[in-house]
């Protein structure tokens, strides 16, 4: 199994908000090569090369948290594949244009949906159960009561015909 | 037995079903009308008051990992000729029992279809969907499915797939170092939900990812790196909440052929939670599997959402032992959506339809997501398999964004207000499956949504 716990002692960056800068006072990282895994059976070790590919442009003070063997965070594998904040940023964007394309397939669908429906294009919320509003509040009048009352008062086999014929 | 012919298709009606009145024409209309192979429907139940209503059972969409844990499609189905004699032959198949039947005349139909109508009567002894084990052996024989089939009480197969790759899993917990009281306890909720996957999970493969705001106490920093130890990536995030734009920025940085998106305030229970769910994807057109999420006193927090006609969580509030309508919620199934909260998907789907939609912040990116994969033709499922604890206040207020609402009705109106997986006739506004008869319309129903779910 690959494993590519390097723990090159490298700050992962931030990768949002180009103008802000990541201070270094919010973790201390570790530095050296990560030969501690508990999970994994035979951790190896990989060089790697490219270490600043992801660092912000502030210089950053790397600092060991305690002893080598206890790494609190590792940034190999951003290190490793080479990722380049500015890389991150156009991936993110491509992944906003992949969405975006199939925002607009959905939307079309959707239009096409709401032509065959007669639904008008205003801004979509959930929608109420009006009608069943509307049958509760009609059912409620006072001018049903007479009919309510004798309904009631039917014989059962009846009242369940009425019901099956109503449902 | 009794066998109907109708129009090119070929009905198996068993001798305690009565197909309703003009149902074989209707079927057959419906079936043309649909270009259908195989069809099933409705159906009502007579209890022994003869002055009580039938019972109703609905049957979903056409849902084939569920018609593996048990017959949903009820016992009286049709199918065109030419798949009734690629699967044996209307003799061979009405000796078989209704579950093998169904199963056979699936693999070899190529659209299924659900019609929304009562199509048979029966006597309410056969409103449960019945499972056959050795069938749902042979058909996973069949299909190439390696695993082993467990009956769950005698309503359901459970099938345990066997996983034949070990991919690496890249487990993503966005989290801004909340801490909060679990089980009495203070603690670091991510923290907590990375030490007890490293801990519990079984599977060997896994990485973290952290996106940290930056606002992240120091504290809660230190206990979230010790808890991750070697296996933990820690990414700094300074924009203002985007859950989705994070999970986004913490795909990018891990080349794992999985992603388990996994909530900070989660705590798994199944160790083998992750073999589990990727199991799934030995079928190469699921793209995203979640697990039963449970709430903190262990009662369902989900089990898969469906649009009813606005997202919900199904059985939400209710006890984790109950078995749902038609035993739903004990078999693996297809549903709409899945909560993000713990939910696992390749990587290079994920990537294929674009991430998490940034449009959507932090309330429905999910469900955006599953509706992409439903677009691209992968299915979403939900199993009972595994479970996670969901921390999710119960009693926190759901907030609607009217933007957001705006942004999911533009895009997946169509979808939301015919959810598949659901039934036109269910009574709407309901955590739960209940066919929706007059006589029991609820307040809840009559005033509307009251609390659609904020999935986050």
């Amino acid at each position: 199994m690959p494993t590519r716990r390097t723990g090159c002692g490298q700050r992962v960056a931030a990768v949002a908000c180009l103008g802000k800068r990541v201070g270094t006072e919010t973790k201390s990282n570790f530095i050296g090569n990560d030969v501690v895994d508990d999970r994994l059976v035979g951790p190896r070790i990989e060089v790697v090369d490219e270490l600043g590919s992801l660092v912000t442009e502030e210089a950053s003070v790397l600092e060991t948290s305690g002893a080598l063997h206890a790494a609190k965070s590792s940034g190999s594998r951003l290190a490793h594949m080479g990722l380049r904040r500015s890389e991150i940023d156009a991936r993110l964007a491509e992944l906003a244009a992949v969405d975006a394309r199939l925002a607009d397939r959905a939307k079309a669908n959707a239009a096409r949906y709401r032509a065959e429906h007669g639904i008008s294009d205003e801004p979509y919320a959930f929608p109420t159960y009006r009608s069943a509003e509307e049958k509760k509040v009609w059912v409620h009048k006072w001018w049903v009561w007479p009919l309510r009352f004798f309904y009631r008062h039917l014989p059962i086999g009846i009242r369940s015909r009425i019901k099956r014929i109503a449902t | 037995m009794k066998i109907a012919w109708t129009g090119g298709l070929v009905g198996f009606v068993p001798e305690h079903c009565d197909l309703r009145r003009g149902m074989r024409r209707t079927v057959a209309k419906f079936a043309a009308r649909t270009r259908a192979d195989f069809v099933y429907g409705d159906s009502l139940h007579t209890t022994d008051d003869r002055y009580e209503e039938p019972m109703q059972v609905l049957r979903p969409g056409w849902s084939p990992e569920r018609l593996r844990g048990h017959n949903y499609v009820g016992d009286v189905v049709f199918a065109t000729e030419e798949v009734v004699a690629a699967a044996g032959g209307a003799e061979f198949l009405s000796a078989l029992s209704a579950h093998d039947r169904s199963l056979r005349l699936s693999e070899r139909a190529q659209r299924h279809e659900r019609m929304a109508r009562f199509l048979y009567v029966a006597d309410w002894r056969h409103a449960s969907p019945g499972a056959d084990v050795v069938a749902v052996r042979e058909h996973c024989l069949r299909l190439g499915i390696t695993g082993a089939c467990e009956v769950d009480g005698a309503s359901a197969v459970r099938v345990r797939r066997t996983l034949t790759t070990r991919p690496r899993v890249a487990v993503i917990v966005p989290t801004r170092g909340t801490h909060a009281q679990v089980w009495g306890r203070d603690r670091i909720l991510a923290a907590g939900a990375i030490a007890s996957l490293r801990a519990t999970s079984t599977y060997p493969h896994l990485e973290f990812i952290a996106v940290l705001d930056h606002d992240t106490p120091a504290d809660a920093r230190r206990e979230i790196e010790a808890a991750g130890g070697a296996a933990l990536t820690c990414i700094d995030y300074d924009r203002p909440f985007n859950f989705a734009e994070k999970v986004n920025i913490a795909a990018l940085h891990t080349d794992a052929d999985y992603l388990l998106l996994l909530n900070d305030d989660t705590e798994i229970v199944s160790p083998d939670i992750v073999e589990t769910l990727l199991s799934y994807f030995e079928d190469r057109d699921v793209g995203l599997v979640g697990p039963t999420l449970l709430y903190e006193d262990g009662t369902i927090q989900s089990a898969g959402h469906f649009f009813n006609p606005v997202p919900y969580d199904y059985y939400r509030g209710h006890s984790a032992d109950i078995p749902g309508a038609s035993n739903m919620l004990r078999v693996a199934r297809e549903v709409s959506s899945v909560i993000a909260a713990c939910a696992l998907t390749p990587r290079l789907l994920f990537e294929k339809v674009g991430g998490l939609c940034t449009k959507f912040p932090g309330n429905y990116n999910d469900i955006d997501y599953a509706l992409k994969l439903r677009m691209v033709g992968k299915r979403t499922i939900w199993t009972p398999l595994a479970a996670c604890h969901h921390f999710e206040s119960k009693t926190r207020e759901p907030v609607m964004k009217p933007a957001d609402v705006a942004e999911l009705g533009a895009r997946w109106r169509d979808m939301l207000e015919r959810d598949p997986y659901g039934h036109p006739a269910l009574q709407r506004y309901q955590f739960v499956w209940k066919s929706n008869r007059p006589g029991q319309r609820s307040v809840d129903e009559a005033v509307g949504p009251t609390a659609p779910i904020a999935s986050k």
